[in-house]
């Protein structure tokens, strides 16, 4: 038999085991969340570059920052009628230490970015250059309305 | 109480220039800032609190510091932010600043900024325009060749400072080159540099800058995404509107 002491330090102890499981749960969650918002993909060693999408009545212009992308045969861009992705390598490794001195090194070499759109797009008729690092994506809306005239 | 604290732990020099640079577009001001402070070798003079901060501390060499500092070097004196500051916060700042510089007979308060423009990506180096308070401002850049900003808007915290200083009818000037929005341009950090330098007789070494242009980009792609989510709040977008009637 135990005595209600040791049953309620049991109990006690139980709790705070829990608490901590939960604690530690939710420690790496959250970890894990500003880990990958902060440093890319750890599992695919990518960094998500900045981007930018611009509408224009008949197209989407979407421009990427690639620093430390050198060559235009290092890009990959894959387009669906609604998706962009876009993977590209850059020419020397970046290391988080670089980036963030309090998180674990990590080393990163490639970008990867998929931006959706809000509109469908003909891949076919759409181009790309890259100048200065950065890439642009002319990317030509699929139905661009019907025309009527003015009676 | 004062909403921004200003913690001065060296003497600030009285009649110096006195340099404020936030993140901003394409963080111009913020590069050419801490530039300035690396490359001049300044010394570390303090730093601003205020509960409108975020919660934020920054590490540098072990050390804990406020992520808002001054700097000082002979007769210049810079202020600059690693982070980028709530709306709120921008409103106080500039007042306070702008108190400051007069308690500390600043000759003029300088900031560095750009102004983005869609085609950045065909310029091989950007224009450097500026903005003076006062007529006496205007006159000094029109001697020193920088041309100034005709008509339009200005947006953020450069805007505050500038109304600040104007109603005390003292010395302010923004020096502004063709930039990157959403992108840190090191390219115009460099630009605004090379004017400042010139205007100023400060030698500055600008090839670093340039050099190392690819570092800084994927460096402050965090601080850049940041920076733009407060663009919407300062009213970034009036830049691209005309103005309504001429003066």
């Amino acid at each position: 038999m135990y005595s209600r002491g040791e049953i309620m330090s049991y109990e006690f102890f139980e709790i705070i085991r829990r608490l901590k499981r939960e604690v530690d749960e939710f420690v790496e969650y959250i970890e894990r969340q500003f880990a990958e918002e902060l440093m890319g993909d750890h599992w695919t060693e990518c960094i998500e570059p900045l981007a930018e999408v611009r509408e224009l009545p008949d197209r989407y212009i979407v421009t990427i920052d690639l620093p430390y992308v050198r060559d235009k045969n290092n890009i990959n861009i894959k387009l669906t009628e609604d998706t962009v992705i876009v993977e590209a390598q850059m020419y020397r490794k970046v290391s988080t230490s670089d980036l963030l001195s309090n998180i674990k090194k990590t080393e990163f070499s490639a970008y990867r970015k998929v931006i959706r759109l809000p509109h469908e797009i003909d891949p076919k008729k759409a181009s790309a250059t890259f100048k200065r690092g950065i890439l642009i994506l002319d990317l030509p809306k699929k139905s661009y309305g019907h025309e009527i005239r003015v009676e | 109480m004062e909403k921004i604290l200003i913690v001065e732990e060296e003497k600030i020099p009285e009649n110096s220039i006195l340099i404020n640079c936030l993140p901003d577009v394409g963080l111009v001001g913020a590069i050419a800032s801490s530039y300035l402070v690396e490359k001049l070798d300044m010394k570390y003079a303090g730093y601003l609190d205020s509960a409108l901060f975020p919660p934020i501390i920054v590490l540098h060499k072990e050390r804990p510091l406020s992520p808002v500092r001054i700097y000082i070097k002979d007769n210049l004196t810079v202020v600059l932010s690693e982070i980028a500051l709530p709306l709120e916060a921008l409103r106080h700042l500039a007042k306070r600043i702008a108190d400051w510089a007069e308690e500390k007979a600043v000759k003029t308060v300088i900031t560095f900024g750009g102004i983005p423009v869609p085609n950045r990506i065909d310029i091989e180096k950007p224009k450097v325009y500026g903005i003076g308070a006062t007529e006496e401002d205007r006159d000094f850049l029109r001697k020193n060749n920088v041309k100034l900003l005709k008509e339009g808007f200005m947006a953020g915290y450069y805007a505050l400072l500038l109304k600040e200083r104007m109603k005390k009818k003292t010395s302010c000037i923004a020096l502004l080159a063709e930039s990157h929005l959403q992108y840190p341009d090191p390219g115009a950090a460099a630009s605004v540099l090379e004017t400042f330098s010139k205007i100023f007789n400060i030698d500055i070494d600008l090839k670093p800058l340039v050099e190392q242009e690819e570092e800084y980009r994927i460096k402050l792609k965090e601080l850049m995404k940041r920076t733009i989510e407060t663009f919407k709040h300062a009213q970034k977008s009036y830049e691209y509107t005309p103005p309504l009637t001429y003066v």
